[in-house]
């Protein structure tokens, strides 16, 4: 877009853009009178109403600053508004309004148009367009991508020291715990959306029959987690074969609606079967895994084992078995990794990915596009098969309401949010989308709500994901040798044709 | 004796049906115009029933207690406040990703989805809502055998005359006609004079509104709603609408009565917990052997 | 100029596509209406007529995107006499067994992946085997990178053919035009096909562009000794390089020929420019139409 100088406040076109302010904060008044303005309580003889008018004025004001900072933004106050909407944001920080909500809306819309006039200031531009925005982010991912050469051993080298650090309390080894849950399953579903490029939403199936396998399993026939973890991976691939071989020529968008429905299925049979499954209750008396079958993580041992600690001169403490959950979910998310960056140096990934460019031009160089999808989907269902049974073994006991619609949505976000097929992207957004709830457990209400708003604000600006960037994995001149404006090719997902196919609409 | 039982559950489908098809409607005049699927069209719905039930609610603490007026007032409000939820989603998360990959525009979506459910559900509370039966009485049919709900038939007469009206606004009006240009070819449509964003706006608006109605239906007849109807009932009503063929007006209500059907007489048959299953699995039935559905055009696709 | 009369006289061998009774309905169109030809092999056949003539519909049929409503295809392996029906095969079995390999009218790279990338993906078959379905490489044996390093060289030499050599590892989507086109005839090279589709290859190149595009057509007849079959507008090309040209008009096949008898023939030149002449034609147009298609459009 052209460049604009900032210009002085009476330049400024101050009717157009207060009517364009005052349009949105009409429609603003029309969207929260009814919902937000009046209120639904539970009275004893039923239901009664409530008015909230203030927040609706709240909302409306917000709406209207809002609209009118992104106008002026465009006539080249980029400066002043920044400044505004700092000072909105550290006083939605500092000042208690009515409702945590308002000030949560302050200190995000405060902090929205911030970035906004900011980026403006910074490049002396009233609005950059996708394509400069597309150029920005890809070199801001490929910065991260040849940073990842040496972030990704550090990376892992503090996950693998980081229990050992004093800081290291069973809380935040649990927090660990989770987040490396979730990168395992996000690394596992970027191999069918990310790399193959088609759009899964019922992943959590495949995380569900891991973890009923195992639970299943280990309760009636006593295996261990080691027999029993390659058994739930097989069931998995199994399920995803038997799932995906119907559907896998189905368009993009409906495929994702079928996934969808295989994984509500799958949840509504684990309710409803309650004498296989054990319904709403699930599963409980999952035994704990033991040190690769040669110590217990009790204070005494068991008949068969002795205790890890007496074994290793240790004083017995519970975190020894939180600390061994720990390195085993570790090692399960970085096979996946490992498993990732080597198959898109193989035939398998290479065929995926251009699966995802064009899988037309693939029909025509002769590959077999349902059997090279199914691969993806079974190789995926496996890692989440996996990761099932950690968590089954982790949590001692599985029941239908870990694996809703939601679990799933919340991996792919995580995929798509990250950058897709990237793989410090899926650790960046589980950092985001995961962990920054954690630490602000107060607001765990609104946790979803922002997680929604994030997964639109995140697609209106960078559409591929936060740091999706493509290189080649393999290269004719060598690192320094790629030439000019064309190195290192572009951006990943959803490239040229789209996810498989589609009608140009 | 079984007719009775029969007839009962035939009706009550019928009934369910209706508010299937008005929701598919709006999945299929949406995927028609713009190829995509409105995930969050189930939540619209849902924001429907809720602005219905909080009008009632205000009139009666206003004092507006007589029942035509009352329901006069709640759809007009309804599908008022709700379309403006449509125009808006439509305006905000969904027209700037037009040109982007195809992955961004459902992504965007299912963010919107879960952003309205939560927000309805803060914002109103997460527990169900009950409302006392404002359109009481009933036919009785076969000596008391059936009891056919004034409301559910009124269901299914509104359904159809919406339907009606629908059909002849697309065909003979000349908003229809430049929708229909739009859906064949939208960057023809434009150079020939129409406004396509203005179209595919006033198309989600459409959709939207009938949403609205079938989330009054649906807070007349059973009485209570909560904020999470919209998922299930959207991922049903796409069903339908896929079913009926997408993209086809007439397949949407088709669609929509079947599925409202089959979920009637199975659960009457036998057993409401596995209702759920037998919908989704006539969706991924559907879309394996005959993904153009029932009244849908076989596509062609150009290499 | 190749002399396209000649070649056909020496090559009497069986053909290597014979195309017999094809027809292709959707619906109530018929857009390929009993359509038969033969092409030989060591020969570049040229497939022409206007708009809408059903030419990418023959090129669809033949390459497996659509299924044929009647008709016969069959492909002959020169080498070891092997048959293969393609109206019966699905997609991308054609491409992986019997070795016919295309090009698209709207080019469909991998956008995203390198130029090296693009032309690696197109000998999956062959590494997929080499590498146990992937297995062997994961364990990182040694057959697999044996196969690796040739397909890396197959794909050198093919992009050294189409002067892409110094841009291996560009985006393939941040190629210019004319560099895509040749980048996915190299591409469908890569396959190491016995017939090679290529649908409108020149559109869009410039005269120099075309001239190279001709080179390296006849380069590969001539050195890899394979069937070129080729639907163009541009006529340079087209008589320059083509052994025997086809012409369809509405579905149907109106000529079959060298190229020299397709040009002069009067159903050829009507198809192309009408039916009604009343007008003498600008001298301009005239001096490059043989004097029958002069007598044609005076209606004599």
């Amino acid at each position: 877009m052209t460049a604009i100088s900032l210009s002085s406040p009476r330049a400024v076109a101050w009717p157009a853009i207060l009517r364009e302010a005052g349009m949105a904060a009409a429609v603003a008044v029309l969207l929260t009178l009814p919902l937000v303005g009046f209120r639904t309580v539970d009275r004893p003889v039923g239901l009664g109403i409530e008015t909230r008018f203030d927040e609706v004025i709240a909302a409306v004001a917000l709406v209207f600053f809002g609209r009118l900072g992104l106008c002026l933004i465009r006539e080249g106050q980029a400066l002043a508004v920044l400044v505004l909407s700092i000072a909105a944001a550290v006083a939605g920080l500092l000042i208690d309004l009515p409702t945590p909500m308002l000030n949560v809306i302050l200190v995000l819309g405060g902090a929205i148009i911030a970035i906004r006039a900011g980026i403006s200031v910074g490049t002396h531009r009233s609005k950059l367009t996708q394509a400069e925005r597309d150029r920005r982010m890809d070199r801001f991912g490929a910065k991260v991508q040849d940073a990842s050469r040496f972030l990704g051993p550090i990376g892992i080298a503090l996950a693998v020291a980081f229990p050992l650090l004093p800081i290291a309390d069973r809380q935040l080894l649990d927090i660990g715990i989770l987040l490396l849950t979730y990168v395992m399953l996000g690394w596992g579903l970027n191999i069918v959306v990310g790399l193959a490029g088609l759009l899964d939403l019922g992943y959590v199936a495949f995380y569900a029959i891991g973890a009923y396998s195992y639970a299943l399993l280990a309760t009636y026939f006593g295996l261990s987690f080691w027999a029993c973890l390659p058994l739930a991976g097989i069931l998995a691939v199994i399920g995803g074969v038997m799932l995906g071989f119907p559907v896998l020529r189905l368009r993009g968008d409906y495929f994702a609606i079928v996934t969808l429905g295989f994984g509500e299925i799958i949840r509504i049979i684990l309710v409803n079967w309650y004498q296989f499954t054990g319904g709403p209750n699930g599963i409980t008396g999952i035994p704990r895994p033991s040190f690769f079958g040669i110590a217990d993580f009790t204070r005494t041992g068991t008949e068969t084992m002795p205790s890890f600690a007496e074994m290793f001169g240790l004083e017995f403490s519970s975190v020894h078995r939180i600390i061994f959950l720990y390195y085993l979910i570790l090692v399960l998310a970085l096979m996946v990794n490992l498993f990732t960056l080597r198959i898109r140096k193989l035939p398998l990934g290479r065929a995926w990915e251009a699966l995802r460019e064009d899988d037309i031009a693939c029909t025509s160089l002769g590959i077999n596009r349902t059997n090279v999808k199914l691969a993806a989907f079974a190789i995926a269902g496996m890692f989440g098969g996996f990761a099932g049974s950690f968590f089954a073994t982790r949590q001692g006991f599985v029941s239908p309401e870990s694996f809703t619609f939601i679990e799933s949505a919340i991996i792919l976000a995580i995929v798509v949010l990250g950058g897709m097929g990237s793989q410090m992207g899926v650790v960046l957004a589980t950092f985001l989308v995961i962990g920054l709830p954690e630490m602000f457990r107060e607001l765990a209400d609104y946790r979803m709500l922002a997680f929604g708003l994030g997964m639109v604000v995140i697609m209106l600006w960078r559409p591929r994901g936060l740091l999706a960037h493509r290189d080649p994995t393999v290269l004719l001149h060598g690192r320094k040798g790629s030439g000019g404006g064309g190195a290192a090719a572009g951006t990943a997902a959803a490239g040229g044709q789209g996810i498989a196919g589609g009608r140009a609409k | 004796m079984e007719h009775a039982y029969f007839l009962q559950q035939l009706i009550n489908g019928l009934s369910l049906g209706a508010i299937y098809g008005l929701i598919a409607i709006g999945y299929t005049m949406v995927y028609g115009i713009i190829g995509m699927i409105n995930f969050a069209h189930g939540e619209i719905y849902m924001i429907g029933a809720f602005v219905a039930l909080i009008t009632f609610l205000v009139m009666g603490a206003l004092g507006i207690t007589w029942v035509p007026l009352a329901l006069l007032l709640m759809l007009a409000s309804a599908m008022l406040f709700t379309s403006i939820y449509g125009w808006t989603v439509e305006r905000i998360a969904y027209r700037p990703l037009r040109s982007s990959p195809r992955l961004a525009p459902l992504i965007s979506a299912i963010g919107v989805s879960i952003f309205l459910q939560n927000y309805v559900q803060i914002i109103q509370g997460a527990r169900n809502k009950p409302l006392q039966p404002i359109v009481t009485g009933n036919f009785v049919m076969l000596d008391g055998e059936v009891s056919v709900s004034y409301i559910r038939l009124a269901t299914i007469v509104i359904t159809i005359a919406l339907m009606y009206g629908f059909t002849q606004i697309i065909n003979r009006t000349e908003l229809g006609r430049a929708q229909r240009a739009c859906e064949q070819d939208k960057t023809m449509a434009g150079l020939l004079g129409v406004n396509v964003d203005r179209i595919i706006s006033l198309t989600f608006v459409m959709g939207a509104a009938l949403a609205a109605v079938a989330g009054m239906m649906v807070l007349l007849t059973y009485g209570v709603i909560d904020f999470y109807i919209g998922f299930l009932a959207g991922v049903k009503a796409f069903t339908a609408a896929v079913l009926g063929g997408i993209g086809s007006l007439p397949g949407a209500m088709l669609g929509g009565f079947i599925i409202g059907l089959i979920e009637s007489f199975w659960s009457g048959y036998v057993g409401s917990e596995w209702k759920d299953v037998a919908t989704f699995s006539i969706l991924v039935l559907v879309l394996i052997f005959r993904p153009t559905g029932l009244l849908g055009r076989p596509e062609i696709e150009k290499v | 100029m190749t002399n396209g009369s000649s070649n056909m006289a020496i090559h009497d061998e069986a053909p290597l596509l014979t195309v017999e009774h094809l027809t292709m309905r959707f619906g109530g169109l018929v857009a390929v209406n009993d359509v038969s030809f033969r092409a030989m092999n060591r020969h570049i056949t040229a497939i022409i007529g206007p708009n809408g003539a059903g030419k990418t519909t023959l090129f669809n049929c033949i390459t497996g995107f659509y299924t044929p409503t009647v008709g016969r295809l069959s492909l002959r392996h020169q080498k070891d006499g092997r048959e293969f029906l393609l109206e019966r095969m699905p997609g991308y079995v054609i491409s992986q067994k019997a070795s016919v390999a295309r090009t698209f009218q709207n080019i469909r790279l991998f956008g995203g992946m390198s130029v090296l990338e693009n032309l690696i993906v197109a000998q999956h078959n062959k590494l997929m085997r080499a590498s146990g379905f992937s297995i062997a490489g994961l364990l990182g044996l040694p057959t697999y990178r044996k196969a690796e390093k040739e397909s890396i060289e197959l794909a050198k030499y093919w992009l050294d053919r189409v002067k892409l050599l110094d841009y291996a590892d560009w985006s393939a989507a941040n190629l210019p035009y004319g560099a895509q086109r040749r980048l996915e005839i190299a591409r469908a090279m890569c396959t190491e096909p016995v017939l090679l589709c290529l649908d409108e290859p020149a559109a869009g190149l410039n005269p120099r562009e075309s001239h190279e595009l001709s080179d390296l057509l006849t380069y590969i007849r001539d050195e890899h000794r394979i069937g070129v079959l080729l639907i163009e507008h541009d006529m340079s090309v087209v008589m320059t390089i083509s052994d025997h040209v086809v012409v369809l008009d509405y579905g149907k096949k109106i000529a079959d020929g060298s190229p020299t008898d397709v040009k002069n023939d009067p159903a050829v030149i009507r198809a192309y420019l009408g039916e009604e002449e009343s007008e003498e034609l600008p001298p301009v147009i005239a001096q490059d139409l043989p004097e029958a298609a002069r007598r044609a459009g005076e209606g004599v």
